[in-house]
C-alpha cells in the first residue's frame, strides 16, 4: 500500500512538472530542407575541399499545418557526422580528424560531452531572407567514408525553448550520393539513412 | 474525440505508458533506489523551476543527480515508446516528442520506434542528449548499419533489458555491467566490445 502511495506520488509530481507549469497553445512544428555536397564527385583527391551547402529561406513552412511561420532566434543547427566505411562495425569508426573544415557561412566545431571524434556541431546563420550554412570540408587523409546529417529533432527559439518546438528535417538533395561505396560493404542502408547520407572516396 | 484530438490522445497514452514503466522499475528496485531517484529529479526540478528552463525537469547532466535520472528515464522513455508502438504502430498519429520531436506515419514507418532509432546524442543544442533515449531500442532491433550510432547489438527482449534493472544498478555504466554478468552469452551473438561501442556511442 505504501509502494502504490509512493508510486502514485511520484507520477503526479512528473506529471505536474514536466507538462503542467503553464499552458502551452501553441503546437509542435514540422520544417523540412535540404543540404547538399558539392562537387558531387564520387571521388577526390587529398587537398580536395568538398562544399555542404544548405539554405532554409523565412518565413519556414510548417508541414504540420501547411502554413509558414517566422520561427526566429532558434537553435537552427545539428551535426556532421563521419565514418570510416572500412571501419564502421569497429569502434574507432569516428573519422572526423580525416578533414578540415572551415565555415564560410554559419558554423563548425566541436561541442564538450558529445563524440567529437565521429561528430561535428553545425549552425546556420541567420540572416534577413533566412538561414544559410556553406561549410568547407578538407580532405586529409585516403579512405572511403560515409557523411550524415542527422534531423535536428529538438529545434527550439531560444526565449520558448518548451512550447512550440519544432523538427528540423535535413534531407541530402545530391542526384547522386554514391552510397554503394557503403552498400557494396555492409548491405542496404535504412530508409532514413539513404535520405540522410552521402559517401565520397578519398584517394 | 479522437479524430479532433488524436495527437493528444496518443500523448496522453504514451506519458501513461512511460509513468506506469517508471513504476515497474520501482517494483523492481524497491523503495531505497525509487526514494533517490525520485529525490534526483525532484532536486533538479527545484534547481530549474522556471517554465521556460530548458534544464526542467532532468538537469543538465553532469551532476551528481545524472546518473540515476540517465537509467531511470531510459527505461521509460524505451518503453513508453515501445508499447505506444505495440498499441498503434504504423497507425500512430504524428507523435510529438516532449519538448520537440515530431514523427509523422506514412503508413510504413512506426512513428514511435523512429523516435527511438534517430535520437541523436550528440546533438549538442538538445539539453537531455545524455539521456540514452534510443538505446534499449538499439539492442533490441537488428539495424547494423545506423549511422548516427554504432549499433551492432541484437536481439535483447524486454525481460533481458528489465532484469538488469536492479536495486544496486543506478548507473547506466552498472547497467552495462549487470547487462554482462546476467548474460555470459549475450544475446542475437552480440560480443562485449559490440555492446561496448553501442554505449560509447551513447557517451557512456
Amino acid at each position: 500500500m505504501q509502494h502504490t502511495k509512493i508510486s502514485i506520488i511520484f507520477i503526479a509530481i512528473i506529471c505536474v512538472s514536466a507538462q503542467c507549469h503553464k499552458p502551452c497553445n501553441e503546437s509542435n512544428y514540422l520544417f523540412e530542407t535540404t543540404a547538399k555536397f558539392s562537387p558531387q564527385f564520387d571521388s577526390i583527391q587529398v587537398g580536395d575541399t568538398i562544399w555542404l551547402t544548405s539554405l532554409i529561406p523565412k518565413p519556414v513552412l510548417d508541414k504540420n499545418s501547411g502554413k509558414t511561420i517566422a520561427y526566429e532566434n532558434a537553435n537552427w543547427c545539428s551535426t556532421l557526422i563521419i565514418s570510416d566505411i572500412l571501419k564502421f562495425k569497429e569502434s574507432n569508426r569516428g573519422a572526423i580528424s580525416d578533414f578540415d573544415f572551415s565555415a564560410k557561412i554559419g558554423n563548425i566545431y566541436s561541442a564538450p560531452l558529445t563524440d567529437t571524434t565521429n561528430v561535428k556541431q553545425i549552425s546556420y546563420q541567420e540572416y534577413v531572407m533566412g538561414y544559410e550554412l556553406n561549410i568547407a570540408i578538407i580532405a586529409r587523409k585516403a579512405g572511403s567514408y560515409i557523411l550524415t546529417i542527422p534531423d535536428n529533432q529538438y529545434l527550439f527559439r531560444k526565449n520558448k525553448p518548451k512550447c512550440g518546438t519544432a523538427e528540423l528535417v535535413i534531407l541530402n538533395e545530391n542526384t547522386d550520393k554514391h552510397l554503394s561505396l557503403f552498400e557494396d560493404v555492409w548491405g542496404s542502408l535504412s530508409a532514413y539513412d539513404k535520405a540522410h547520407c552521402y559517401c565520397v572516396k578519398v584517394h | 474525440m479522437h479524430t479532433l484530438y488524436p495527437c493528444i490522445l496518443y500523448l496522453l497514452k504514451e506519458t501513461i505508458y512511460h509513468e506506469m514503466s517508471h513504476a515497474s522499475h520501482y517494483t523492481q528496485v524497491g523503495t531505497a533506489w525509487y526514494t533517490q531517484f525520485v529525490n534526483a529529479e525532484l532536486a533538479e526540478i527545484a534547481a530549474h523551476p522556471g517554465a521556460n528552463d530548458p534544464l526542467n525537469p532532468y538537469g543538465p547532466g553532469n551532476d551528481a543527480n545524472a546518473p540515476i535520472i540517465a537509467l531511470g528515464e531510459a527505461w521509460a522513455y524505451h518503453m513508453g515508446h515501445f508499447l505506444a508502438d505495440q498499441r498503434y504502430g504504423v497507425n500512430a498519429s504524428c507523435h510529438i516528442e516532449q519538448p520537440g520531436h515530431t514523427f509523422c506515419p506514412n503508413g510504413t514507418n512506426h512513428p514511435h520506434i523512429d523516435v527511438l532509432e534517430n535520437f541523436n546524442p550528440n546533438l549538442e543544442t538538445d539539453p537531455f542528449r545524455w539521456i540514452p533515449k534510443g538505446l534499449m531500442e538499439d539492442m533490441m532491433d537488428n539495424t547494423p548499419n545506423e549511422t548516427i550510432v554504432n549499433d551492432q547489438v541484437t536481439g535483447f527482449t524486454i525481460g533481458t533489458l528489465f532484469n538488469a534493472l536492479q536495486s544496486d544498478v543506478s548507473t547506466v555504466q552498472q547497467y552495462r555491467a549487470r547487462i554482462k554478468s546476467q548474460n555470459p552469452v549475450l544475446p542475437g551473438g552480440t560480443t562485449t566490445t559490440q555492446l561496448d561501442n553501442l554505449f560509447a556511442s551513447y557517451l557512456y
